[in-house]
């Protein structure tokens, strides 16, 4: 467990060091200038070489790179170029959307995706079961941002039961606006990514089903019901914990939409916003922290995952 | 170490798990049911609260370095104010921190009387000194300023301008509190009916009232300017009730107010120049006959029509708002057969260029213009960019084509006189018309002499000017004195009032 622990750390060192490197050249690849921005369409070149020099955007790059990922390794994610505040604060504040809208997603996903995924795997053959598969195809499929239009037009439009999007002034000091503001964006996240997960959870539950620990439990007198819940669903819920490590890109990618089509002031909103405007080191330091999220969530569940099945652990 | 037992014997599970699922399951749909069932219970605000959305947010709140109309929409008037003004809604200047200005014989001295008792958001009080750093800062080598007396400020130009009152009443003349040291990027400190009270990036700015303003008081307690840059999501926002006044609804979504008795659509006039610019250093656009063809190629009637009417129809490069208009729009008008003509005099048969235009424009209009040069054998690819690349490719590197994009600034002529900006449009009459209507020594005059220049600048096709964009404004029946003009450069709020 502590070679594994050591290597493990290791790769993630790597990783994240590599993706800093990504990030930081993919975007200067970028034409455009924020001084230009920040100029507009009637200042003078002169005007611009002036907040050219004032930003410091005329240091070579690697020594920009370096001043960079020295700030990190210090815990210091920099300032925004156009307007001086901490990234550290303005992350934070965004994710007070974001994190609650991912969470939020993923429980609502599970919620659709287990109760079905076990219930469909375990009376397949009934018109019930199929037409659930169905529609999960089809669910699956759907891109994000149709789903919310169809939701705003069902639940907004037509119903009037749910906000088509903002999110309150107060934030989460009136956490059950907050919550409303969140439950559509969710439900449009939760349901596709429910419909993913309930594929996965369905396959699973088949296999657990005909695994030979469970056939072996209903030989010594369980029912068949009895037998999966007790000896299947353990294997059933390693392999969606896995499934989840994966799944947290892509529901980040779906917040990044979605906050866009309800207007929520969330991490997607402001990547957006700041890419457009070419606030770099505000853009890097914002995408270097998601990806991290990611490769450091795959590494724990990695651990987690060794720690909890045992199949892991032979011949250490 | 006990000995392994053969046999079963039943292990004890812990139910903990299922329990908390089951728990975390039955929240989340209780969590769904009243959030469902909580209709619209919005929190009645209190009267005198505005929630207003514009669709493009600032940068920053540096009003000194930032450039675009973003800034001036929200903190101009509201929050800062200058010598001069502007009257709501309007580009007529009325004094405000000066009580009145004289202007010496020669045009080149103006002597401003400063009103006292006006104290900064910080509590000091407004002084020369505040004057003088100020308008020394802004106008640069153009003039020098100075404090004659305690109450007193003169401005002793290099050259006479007629302009220098609209400059004033502009970014340019906005008086900041010297010795102040907030952080301009994320506060305001101004003079103004209203105090900065919070910037949320990507969400708003919120500005309440001032207190100890030195004249009329602000008639709102709160304003809220939401930025909403989807602009569905901002319909959406107003049906929501969310909001008291949509800026600039897209025209295409303004069918959606059918279902709402609550507002009122309001067409505002504006600045806002919608260009079509010819790259006039060029080839081929350096000769005036190809520029001409593409002018008489367009029928921007068939442009006005898309946008369901939120234009009018513009021969020149200056609105019916500013010094200076002039109905030009008989000047290369719709003559498709004579611009194929001009194309063959000119030697350029299927010309193909590229217009680069910012990426959040509607593109039915493109696509229109597209099929009209098509019709006249010039094939037109539509290369739409970031507006950051668009500043950096056109406005810096002047490497294009064409380029569309909306000129919102008023009194903008002057880049027609100068041979430098992106246009590349060096015409020495129209030089020295500018040139004379800036040494005017009466603003007729000089709008005389600004028409007169735009004239020639309309006859030389220096650019086609698509429309003179009149947004919609979906305006709440409580809100009252709400501007119905010039609403996408400035909203002061003076006199809005909300009724119940």
């Amino acid at each position: 467990m502590k070679r594994f622990l050591i290597t493990r750390s290791f790769t993630l060192l790597i990783g994240l060091v590599l993706s800093s490197l990504i990030i930081f050249v993919t975007l200067r690849l970028l034409p455009g200038d924020v001084a230009q921005v920040i100029g507009g369409s009637q200042a003078s070149p002169e005007k611009i070489l002036d907040i050219r020099e004032k930003l410091g955007l005329n240091f070579p790059l690697h020594m920009q790179y370096l001043d960079w990922i020295k700030g990190i390794a210090t815990g210091d994610l920099g300032n925004s170029i156009l307007t001086g505040s901490s990234v550290q604060a303005e992350i934070l504040q965004k994710a007070e959307v974001t994190v609650p809208l991912t969470v939020y997603s993923l429980l609502i996903g599970l919620v659709i995706a287990l109760p079905l995924g076990v219930f469909t795997a375990y009376r397949h053959q009934t018109k019930v079961s199929k037409a659930v598969s169905l529609f999960s195809i089809v669910a699956a499929a759907v891109p994000v941002v149709w789903a919310g239009l169809l939701g705003i037009l069902f639940f907004s439009t037509w119903l009037g039961w749910l906000p088509s999007q903002g999110f309150p002034r107060e934030g989460w000091d009136d956490p059950l606006a907050a919550i409303r503001a969140l439950t559509l964006p969710a439900l449009t996240i939760g349901l596709i990514e429910g419909a993913i997960l309930f594929r996965f959870v369905k396959s699973a539950t088949f296999a657990a089903l005909d695994a030979e620990h469970v056939r072996a439990a209903m030989s010594r007198g369980r029912t068949r019901f009895n037998a999966l819940i007790g000896h299947g669903l353990p294997a059933v819920g390693l392999s969606i914990i896995s499934m989840l490590g994966l799944q947290i890109a892509s529901l980040l990618v779906g917040a990044v939409v979605i906050e866009q089509l309800f207007n929520l002031p969330g991490l997607g909103r402001m990547l957006i916003v700041d890419v457009g405007n070419r606030d770099l080191l505000k853009v890097q330091s914002t995408l270097f922290v998601l990806t991290a999220v990611i490769l450091v969530l795959g590494a724990l569940i990695d651990v987690v995952h060794r720690l909890i099945d045992p199949r892991m652990r032979i011949g250490e | 170490m006990s000995d392994p037992t053969i046999g079963y014997t039943k292990k004890k599970r812990s139910r903990l798990p299922i329990i908390i699922g089951l728990i975390a399951a039955l929240a989340i749909i209780a969590g769904l049911i009243y959030a469902i069932s909580n209709v619209s219970n919005k929190s009645s605000s209190s009267s005198s609260e505005i929630t207003i959305s514009v669709p493009l947010e600032p940068t920053n709140l540096n009003i000194r370095e930032t450039g675009g109309v973003a800034l001036d929409q929200v903190l101009a008037d509201n929050i800062y104010e200058g010598l001069v003004g502007f009257v709501s809604g309007t580009l007529e200047v009325q004094p405000v921190l000066a009580t009145d200005y004289t202007v010496s014989d020669d045009g080149k001295s103006y002597e401003f009387n400063l009103r006292e008792g006006v104290k900064f958001h910080s509590g000091n009080e407004l002084t020369s000194r505040d004057v003088v750093t100020s308008l020394t800062e802004t106008l640069g080598s153009m003039a020098t300023v100075d404090a004659t007396e305690e109450h007193t400020v003169t401005i002793e130009l290099a050259e006479a301008n007629s302009g220098l009152v609209y400059l004033l009443a502009g970014r340019d003349g906005l008086i900041l509190e010297a010795e102040a040291t907030n952080d301009l990027a994320n506060s305001a400190n101004g003079t103004g009916p209203y105090l900065f009270e919070e910037w949320k990036q990507g969400d708003s700015i919120t500005l309440i009232k001032n207190d100890d303003y030195w004249g009329a008081p602000a008639t709102l307690d709160k304003a809220v300017f939401r930025y909403i840059p989807d602009g569905k999501a901002a319909v959406n926002a107003s049906l929501d009730g969310d909001l008291d006044v949509q800026v600039a609804v897209l025209s295409t979504l303004r069918t959606e107010f059918d279902r709402s008795d609550d507002f009122n659509l309001i067409s505002a006039s504006g600045t806002d120049v919608f260009t079509l610019a010819y790259n006039n250093n060029k080839a081929p656009f350096d000769d005036v006959r190809v520029r001409t063809a593409f002018s008489q190629a367009i029928d921007v009637d068939e442009i006005i029509a898309a946008l369901e009417g939120e234009g009018k129809p513009l021969g020149g490069p200056i609105t019916e708002l500013e010094p200076g208009f002039l109905d030009l729009t008989h000047i290369n008008s719709y003559n498709p057969e004579n611009a194929q003509k001009l194309l063959a005099e000119a030697g350029v048969e299927n010309l193909k260029v590229t217009v680069t235009t910012p990426n959040f424009y509607d593109a039915v209009v493109l696509d229109i213009v597209a099929t009209q040069l098509s019709e006249v054998g010039v094939e037109l690819t539509i290369n739409p960019v970031e507006f950051s690349t668009w500043l950096e490719d056109v406005y810096t590197n002047k490497d294009y084509d064409l380029s569309y994009v909306d000129h919102a600034e008023a009194f903008d002529f002057f880049n027609y006189a100068n041979p430098d900006y992106y246009f590349g449009f060096d015409n020495a009459e129209v030089q020295k018309l500018y040139s004379e209507s800036l040494q005017s020594l009466s603003l007729e005059d000089a709008a005389n002499k600004l028409a007169e220049a735009s004239e020639v600048v309309a006859n030389e096709a220096a650019a086609k000017w698509l429309y003179n964009y009149t947004p919609t404004n979906a305006i709440s029946k409580k809100v009252q004195g709400f501007p119905e003009s010039n609403t996408n450069s400035r909203i002061n709020l003076a006199g809005v009032t909300i009724v119940e």
